[in-house]
């Protein structure tokens, strides 16, 4: 299986997972599946940081979690958005957006330097 | 413990749901393989691995979990504890200084609260109201007034029965007095004290029997019957065991059979703090219990309490506008009729009726609480001062460890410990200290509670009044802890922070080295200072004012003077019968080898109470009443016996009062009062209302009851053995200059003609003045004690702080000692430091005393507050306190050896 490995920032995670979620709720694996599906399969991400994320996240008010049966009828936990955490998915992506604006300004001001030199 | 359960549970709860989450996704991602074709132990195999481990994920998941609240408490607990158990010596001082201090805080408090500020276990206490009204004339020769140490006036029983009626701003009101009696219950007799009361007694207070009933409303009324009592908890248990057959048996007081009928619940012992009341029966039964000669229900025995329970929504003032109203109707109507001269008119006029609240313990009827009441509201203030003085003693102590530790507190910062946790953690630790304070003290106060009446210098305290703390006095005592505590904890703590989170550890290490945090622990001892000199200059000028009450002169030779009571009417005895004992007993006393003289009163001189009436003279013009505060009657040879000087005409001989001539003595005072200047000598007096018949035979010298109190008239009349006062006599008995008398010696003389009746007050009078003295010696050596306790505290703040500064300067001591300082000079340097502190501390003390000292004022005697030699020596003990603390330090400075101390550098 060819996946690539790519070590996701600190914080990214966090934003993905509110993205993810923001659609409808969804059990762990389903969430780290969501995750590759958005990122064309980019993303792999390992259960041994979704999970921290997940209950630190619920600890902090940004999703909750309820037991239902899945779509094959087994028992899953599933995550869902709180109200603050729909909050917290707005404020992340506006401050990603600003990043990758500002990151992308910067490249585009220093690529011609880079040329010239 | 069911904290830590609950803790416990919902960790294994969060831990049960992780654990089946993960299973869950393990099944997920098996089934999701599966479904790809694998077969299901592979997938199994293979969805494990892209968990990457059960064990490892949880291990994750619970280091981000963070622990809960009361866990994480735990263990901070525990981290202090480890703390306070490394540093003994500093855990042992702040729980003993801090200990001593808070339990000092907790006797003061539980005597306090039991004899002023608890409220009596009845219903809603806040509305009992105490009805005090001078009496209503009448026309009789003889009245009997009863006032109460707090000023409350007794009632009559038809005047109580004429407000009870009139008046409908009072829910209930209640007449009662109290009484003491010899009780013979199957066993030995023995003495109790109780009430004799109107049947609505417990209705109006809201008790309820905790077993039987209570007596109600009609039952007075209903005669025929054998007369029922009500007995308290208290004697229940102790007498009767808590046998619970007890009721409908039959006891008998003062010989007089009664049917018990029910127990007052715990505590209740009557409306009075310090009167313990056991027994509790109606007015009917009153006259059979004690021969008097008057009737419980005339209107010329004005003794009764009266208590009223205010109607809803009534306030004290509005009812006490109302009863008075009342009152001087019933009061004009009484005056009206009868020849009145306009002196007694204007008495009259002056006369109201006052309300008070009735509610406590320290309300106007108990003469203990009343006494004690300012005097305890001062120690308590000063404990509370001595607190602080403790407090900033520990607050030193824990800014002294802050800077030992700070190289520690560094340390904890560098390795990313947040302001908070540090902050939390020296609180925790302050707050776990001052908790082992107040539970130290709490039992230094259980411990020491047997020395209580030794301070208060009462012999027994009435049941239920002792500095042992309860739960009221344990939860003051306590959060007087935590509040030492917190406060200690922000003085030192903040500190010790501010400094730390902004330095990096390098800095922080140096710093530790130097003295920061010095000026604010100088500030720290220069106010122990001050609030001891308060407390120096208050118990200074208390002992100052004891001093004097003791030097005052109290009119006749104490010394070889004994005297003691015998009641010869509760062992049975008539009034015929009685007078014929009380004589051979006087006949037998005076027979006892050593004895001088003895005589018989029926009122001691030096007594509180009293019992006292209105008398006229035979003047020319109309006859005007003045108040005699004491109308006794006294034996022959009594003014000998007391040493109290006849300054004109002739003392009671036994033949006085036996035959048709009726005579009388009267003190200066009085006589002043009835004749001015005049020779009252062969004059007649007479009671009010009748005619002037007694004839003036002597005049006796002024003498004090009481140092404190005025000179109170009193008119004396020859001893009647026919029909001895209320059936009781007080003996007087001089003995020759060598020798004593001992209580043995009268027991066995009176033992001799009847063994029923009891010796009971054997006292010696100069033992009696002192005992009148209790309330300002225990003001004065309590409050010498305190001072004590703060100077020795204060002394070792400045020790301790000069000691830090002495170390902390060894290297510049060092050099100047290398450079040719003498020693003297270092000494000079150390202990100058000390006098300015103590300067700064003796004038912020001093200017603080000053200030509040007029609280004082009431318990002084013929002396202010300011009295200037008491501030010179609070100043003066407390800067040879601070000589002597900083003296070894400065001591020590001077010695050291400066080469020793630069090769340290």
């Amino acid at each position: 299986m060819p996946e690539s490995k790519t070590d996701l920032l600190r914080g990214t995670l966090d934003l993905l997972i509110l993205k993810a979620l923001s659609l409808e709720p969804l059990h762990g694996v389903g969430i780290a599946r969501r995750i590759s599906q958005m990122t064309g399969g980019a993303f792999r991400v390992s259960f041994g940081s979704l999970f921290p994320a997940l209950h630190r996240m619920e600890e902090r008010g940004w999703v909750s979690a309820d037991w239902r049966s899945s779509e094959n009828n087994r028992r899953a936990k599933y995550y869902r958005l709180t109200a603050l955490g729909q909050k917290r998915a707005e404020a992340e992506e506006r401050d990603w957006n600003r990043l990758v604006q500002l990151m992308t300004a910067a490249m585009r001001y220093a690529d011609p330097e880079t040329e010239e030199g | 413990m069911l904290k830590s359960a609950r803790n416990f549970l919902q960790k294994r709860r969060a831990e049960q749901a992780l654990d089946e989450e993960l299973r869950s996704c393990v099944d997920l991602l098996t089934e999701e393989k599966m479904q790809r074709g694998v077969g299901q132990a592979e997938a199994r195999r293979q969805a494990l691995i892209e968990l990457g481990g059960v064990e490892q994920v949880k291990e994750e998941v619970r280091a981000v979990r963070g622990l809960p609240f009361l866990e994480a408490m735990i263990r901070d607990v525990r981290f202090g504890l480890r703390n306070l158990v490394r540093a003994p010596g500093f855990t042992v001082a702040v729980i003993l200084t801090l200990g001593l201090a808070l339990g000092a805080n907790a006797a003061v408090f539980a005597l306090l609260d039991r004899l002023v500020l608890r409220p009596l276990p009845v219903k809603e206490p806040a509305a009992l109201v105490i009805v005090s009204a001078p009496p209503i004339p009448t026309r009789s020769r003889l009245t009997v007034m009863f006032v109460t140490r707090g000023g409350v006036k007794g009632v009559s029983y038809p005047l109580y029965v004429a407000l009870r009626d009139r008046l409908n701003v009072f829910e209930g009101m209640l007449a009662e007095f109290h009484v003491t009696a010899t009780v013979l219950a199957g066993g030995e007799p023995f003495m109790a004290g109780g009430v004799v009361a109107t049947d609505n007694y417990f209705e109006a207070l809201g008790v309820r029997p905790v077993l039987g009933r209570v007596f109600g409303p009609g039952e007075d009324r209903a005669h025929g019957h054998s007369p029922v009592v009500v007995i308290s908890h208290g004697l229940w248990q102790r007498q009767f065991g808590g046998d619970r057959s007890i009721l409908n048996k039959t006891i008998r007081l003062n010989q007089l059979p009664m049917t018990v009928i029910g127990v007052t619940p715990p505590g209740f012992t009557g409306t009075v703090a310090g009167d313990t009341s056991d027994f509790f029966t109606l007015l009917s039964a009153r006259d059979k219990l004690i021969g008097s000669r008057f009737r419980y229900d005339s209107p010329d025995f004005n003794i009764y309490k009266l208590v009223a329970r205010l109607a809803p929504g009534v306030a004290q003032e509005q009812a006490e506008h109302v009863a008075d109203g009342v009152y001087r109707q019933l009061l004009a109507d009484a005056v009206g009729d009868g020849a009145r001269t306009e002196k007694s008119r204007a008495r009259f006029a002056s006369q109201h009726l006052t309300l008070s609240p009735g509610g406590y313990a320290s309300n106007d009827q108990s003469a203990l609480g009343r006494d004690l009441k300012t005097p305890l509201q001062l120690l308590m203030a000063m404990v509370s001062l001595v607190l602080i003085v403790a407090a900033g003693n520990v607050g030193n102590l824990f800014l002294a460890r802050g800077e030992a530790r700070a190289r520690e507190t560094a340390i904890r910062f560098a390795l990313g410990s947040t302001r908070w946790r540090v902050l939390r953690q020296s609180l925790l630790e302050s707050l776990m200290l001052a908790l082992g304070a107040g539970l130290f003290g709490l039992l230094l106060a259980h411990w020491t509670s047997s020395l209580a009446p030794v301070l208060l210098d009462v012999e027994t305290l009435p049941e239920g009044v002792t500095s042992a703390p309860d739960h009221r006095a344990g939860a003051v005592t306590l959060g007087l802890a935590l509040v030492a505590g917190l406060v200690i904890w922000a003085a030192s703590a903040v500190h010790a922070v501010r400094r730390g989170s902004s330095c990096s550890l390098i800095q922080q290490v140096k710093i530790a080295g130097r003295r920061p945090g010095f000026h604010w622990r100088r500030v720290l001892v220069a106010a122990q200072i001050a609030l001891s000199i308060v407390l120096l200059c208050a118990s200074a000028v208390l002992s100052r004012s004891l001093i004097k009450l003791m030097r005052v002169d109290t009119g006749f030779p104490v010394e070889n003077l004994y005297s003691f009571s015998l009641n010869p009417g509760q062992a049975g005895y008539g009034s015929s019968q009685s007078g014929a004992f009380l004589l051979s007993v006087l006949d037998r006393l005076s027979r006892i080898p050593g004895v001088a003289s003895a005589s018989i009163t029926s009122q001691l001189p030096l007594s509180a109470g009293g019992s006292g009436g209105f008398v006229i003279a035979d003047a020319t013009d109309a006859p005007h009443e003045v108040g005699a505060d004491i109308i006794a009657e006294v034996g022959a040879g009594y003014f000998r016996s007391l040493g109290m000087p006849v300054v004109a005409g002739r003392e009671f001989t036994s033949d006085d009062g036996t035959g048709s001539l009726k005579v009388a003595l009267l003190n200066e005072s009085l006589a002043r009062l009835l004749f001015d200047h005049s020779n009252p000598l062969g004059r007649r007096v007479g009671f009010q209302g009748g005619p002037p018949d007694m004839q003036v035979v002597g005049i006796v010298k002024d003498t004090r009851s009481n140092s404190r109190a005025a000179v109170r008239p009193s008119l004396f009349r020859p001893y009647n053995f026919k029909e001895p006062p209320n059936n009781q006599a007080a003996f007087v008995v001089r003995v020759a200059r060598s020798g004593s008398l001992s209580s043995d010696a009268v027991r066995t003389v009176v033992r001799g003609i009847d063994p029923a009746v009891a010796v009971t007050e054997f006292t010696s009078m100069t033992e009696r003045t002192s005992r009148l003295l209790y309330r300002d010696r225990m003001l004065a050596s309590v409050s010498l004690c305190f001072a004590a306790l703060a100077a020795i505290l204060c002394g070792i703040g400045i020790f301790g702080l000069t000691s830090f500064s002495v170390a902390h300067r060894s290297q510049e001591i060092g050099l100047r000692i290398a450079l040719g300082a003498t020693r003297g000079s270092i000494q000079w340097l150390v202990m100058r430091e000390v006098s300015w502190l103590a300067a700064a501390g003796c004038a912020g003390g001093l200017v603080a005393f000053i200030t509040f000292n007029r609280v004082l004022s009431s318990v002084l005697f013929q002396l202010t507050p300011d009295d200037p030699a008491s501030l010179v020596v609070g100043a003066l003990v407390l800067g040879g306190t601070a000589f002597a603390a900083g003296f070894l330090p400065a001591w020590r400075a001077a010695r050291l050896d400066p080469a020793f101390i630069l090769r340290q550098e």
